[in-house]
């Protein structure tokens, strides 16, 4: 299927279209960041602090006076980092886990697979705390640890995947005109697995924004004065009565951001699905 | 059909909420209350006052015993169990006239022979006793009559009869140690208006009155404190009327508590400072110029208004206003001009990295204010990372000693119970009291300081002590071991028509008056 048979599949689910929006827009927010914030995200003004909205601070001043906008636009880039980072550990480690153990099955694929169990038998939250615990609380160990507990998506993904692939013909093909089993893997297995990675992907950076919102929340993630959106969310909470706004913004921003990934990464895997074509 | 059975769940439940709100107010009882909740925010280790050392504990241990003498609200030593003393010419002998026909609530009547066991117990190293330092002066406790008894000193002290005051030197039953021994914290028997009627840890101590009780008898017969850890839980029950007095009330929370026409919020000083120590082993604080740097780069007047919304006092002395023999000294004011002109002449005109060490939930808003501080450093050039810690572990990390210590800057309290100086200067500034033993925890030593210190421990004549602490006073700002914060103000609310509850500046509540208005 190519890439514009997938765009006109996209097109005609509205739903999907507006993830699209929603992402192209929070990339864009956090690429040009520098030129969209108003204010620097850390400049403080204890005598303003709490201040609502107004012309000057269009989502007001948070709990040490700091510009809400500024340090939302300025946490996008580290939502984004944080989703592209542990994607990128995630798919790195699962994915080739998942294509070994689906194509030589046998011992291998036994032992990846209980490893993988033991991993899924913790909660990805539990796991992820206690991976920061153990690694010591900032925001590089937050990445490494929710890229850690994707790992089992993706190796369960990419082995279900494989077992099917490496039965068909062109497999049989390759591997009978005498094509190493690594060169088997990376050139068609690999490829063959593109769609169902991309939409896993979509869904779990969403997955991932929300955890180190959560990890941030709990005081395990990014450190202050980091203008993260669960940090901002965790500090502003004690003023939920006074200042809601505090509070509020970033708790919306994150909540737009994950919808919109969750409605993108539905529609790419109804565009892609070959089943589902209408 | 589903539609149907929706609606009529959302009904159910908003009749479920209407009926549940309508039983809260008809529940409001007819005749005048006659008990008080106290929600507080840990819970009470103990109740052997001997064996305490947190306020919480002090707290509820202060309606079930008395001290020999104590403090009212206007932070004088006045009498309790002790009618009259007096102190021989060289301050080692003093000699304390008892209240007669005093009763513990078994029954044991309490004399000479009793503050005899009480301060010989509270000297005897084989028993828990946190606060020694409170009484260990005493060198020996002699009986004269049935209701007269002589302390002699090791060496003159002129803070002794305010230590006598503290909570953790109150009097015990004999009898009741005797017969409980090591169990005594569990079955607290003394002579003050209340006793002890059932106690669930974590859950709820209830205090009966005293009906014996030698003094004033309280209009209040029970008395319920509660460990309710969460500021804003603590806020929800006396709202909802589930609380009758809460401690610890964020600043935030202050205007709009105060405009609830069924509470009354009382804001007054207390004794805790609050300060960041600095490491003065660290390359870069050992530098006195540096160490005043920080000190003109914070602004602890807007930190006073606007994170602790004005529940605070900017310091302008080592020392609290509200403690003997405070000098004015003044602050270093907000200069951050100043600041990077010192910190160029120590050699530093780009600044460098610090690392910050804080609790958190530990003081007033003390992770926003660290936050702050780390804003106010960046403004000149330092560059301060910040690492939260709990406090059991940051109790720890603070207390190594100088070769193993890791700190460099970082937050700190300090709430004596006794409001005289020596009590603040001598365990934080004197180079005797470094870590792991003492609370020096900065290593901060200048001999001039030190010899003032013990000058001033060890003399009665309270102008030499004036002058001694002083001097001490403007030595040790200008060396700027800290950088000097606020004190905290303590934030009680309680509901609008209950009377008599007096709010110690040690951090204490006195609920013996109070009463609930007709």
């Amino acid at each position: 299927m190519t890439w514009i048979a997938v765009w006109r599949q996209l097109k005609r689910n509205r739903l999907a279209l507006l993830g699209l929006v929603i992402v192209a827009f929070f990339i864009a927010v956090a690429l040009f960041a520098p030129l969209l914030a108003p204010h620097d995200p850390l400049a403080q003004s204890i005598a303003r602090a709490g201040e609502t909205p107004s012309a000057q601070h269009l989502l007001g001043r948070d709990e040490l006076g700091r510009d809400v906008l500024s340090r939302l636009i300025y946490g996008a880039r580290i939502s984004l980092t944080v989703g592209l980072i542990t994607v990128v550990i995630g798919a790195g480690i699962g994915v080739p886990l998942g294509a070994i153990s689906g194509y030589f099955g046998g011992r291998t694929d036994l032992v990846i697979q209980r490893l993988i169990d033991i991993m899924l038998a913790f909660p990805a939250m539990l796991l992820a705390i206690v991976l920061v615990s153990t690694l010591g609380v900032n925001l590089e160990n937050a990445m490494i640890a929710i890229g850690v507990v994707s790992i089992p998506v993706y190796a369960r993904l990419v082995r279900g995947t494989t077992l099917v692939l490496r039965d068909i013909e062109y497999v049989q093909a390759a591997r009978a005109i005498g094509l190493s089993n690594a060169g088997i893997i990376v050139r068609h297995i690999i490829p063959n697995l593109l769609s169902p990675l991309i939409v896993q992907s979509t869904l779990q950076i969403a997955t991932a924004i929300l955890w180190a919102a959560g990890l941030s929340f709990l005081g395990l993630g990014a450190q202050a004065p980091t203008p993260e959106w669960g940090a901002m969310l965790s500090s502003g909470r004690t003023f939920i009565r006074n200042a809601p706004h505090i509070v509020t913004f970033p708790g919306l921003t994150i909540m737009i951001t994950v919808l919109g990934l969750n409605l993108l990464g539905d529609g790419l895997r109804d565009a892609l699905d070959p089943r589902m074509k209408l | 059909m589903k539609k149907w059975i929706a609606l009529l769940v959302v009904a159910v439940m908003f009749a479920a909420l209407a009926s549940g709100c309508g039983g809260g107010s008809s529940q409001k009882p007819a005749a005048v209350k006659d008990s008080i909740v106290v929600a507080q925010g840990t819970d009470i280790e103990d109740l052997d006052p001997h064996g305490i050392a947190s306020t919480p504990s002090a707290i509820v241990t202060e309606h079930i015993f008395d001290t020999l003498v104590t403090l009212d609200k206007d932070f004088k030593i006045v009498p309790r169990l002790a009618e009259s003393w007096q102190s021989s010419p060289d301050g080692k002998e003093w000699t304390f006239k008892l209240r007669k026909g005093v009763k513990f609530t078994d029954g044991t009547v309490f004399n000479a022979q009793v503050v005899k066991f009480n301060i010989e117990r509270l000297l005897d190293p084989k028993v828990k006793v946190l606060l020694r330092g409170y009484i260990d002066q005493v060198a020996k406790v002699e009986v004269v009559d049935e209701y007269t008894v002589k302390m002699i000193l090791k060496y003159p002290h002129a803070p002794f009869l305010a230590r006598l005051s503290s909570a953790s030197n109150a009097m015990l039953s004999p009898a009741a140690v005797a017969k409980y021994g090591a169990d005594i914290g569990r079955n607290p028997v003394g002579t003050g208006p209340y006793k002890v009627k059932e106690w669930v840890r974590g859950d709820k101590l209830v205090l009966e009155r005293n009906e014996e009780y030698w003094g004033a008898k309280p209009a209040i017969k029970t008395v319920v404190f509660k460990p309710v850890p969460d500021n804003n839980t603590r806020l929800a029950m006396l709202e909802a009327g589930d609380a009758d007095i809460i401690v610890r009330v964020p600043p935030v929370e202050y205007d709009r508590l105060s405009k609830n026409a069924n509470v009354k919020v009382v804001r007054s000083n207390s004794t805790r400072e609050i300060y960041m120590v600095m490491n003065v082993n660290n390359q870069y604080l050992k530098d006195p110029r540096v160490r005043q740097a920080l000190n003109y780069a914070v602004n602890k007047e807007e930190i006073v208004n606007g994170i602790l919304k004005g529940a605070g006092k900017a310091v302008d002395s080592p020392l609290l206003q509200e403690m003997f023999p405070y000098k004015k000294v003044g602050a270093y004011e907000f200069n951050p001009t100043k600041a990077k002109q010192l910190l160029a002449e120590a050699g530093y005109p780009n600044g460098f990295k610090l690392t910050i060490h804080h609790p958190v939930g530990r003081y007033l808003e003390d992770k926003r204010l660290v936050e702050a501080i780390q804003g106010y450093l960046k403004n000149v050039g330092i560059d301060a990372e910040l690492k939260t810690m709990e406090w059991a572990a940051y109790l720890t990390f603070v207390r190594k000693p100088a070769d193993q210590a890791e700190t460099q800057l970082f937050l700190m309290g300090w709430g004596p119970w006794i409001l005289d100086g020596d009590q603040m200067l001598y365990p934080l500034f004197v180079s005797g009291e470094f870590p792991p033993g003492g609370n020096n925890y900065g290593f901060y030593k200048n001999d001039e300081v030190d010899a003032l210190l013990k000058k001033g421990t060890s003399t009665t004549v309270e102008k030499d002590r004036a002058d001694a602490y002083g001097k001490a006073q403007e030595l040790i700002m200008k060396d700027a071991p800290w950088i000097f914060l606020h004190s905290e103000m303590q934030i009680v609310a309680m509901k609008k028509n209950l009377d008599g509850v007096v709010v110690l500046p040690i951090e204490q509540l006195r609920l013996a008056g109070a009463k609930w208005a007709q």
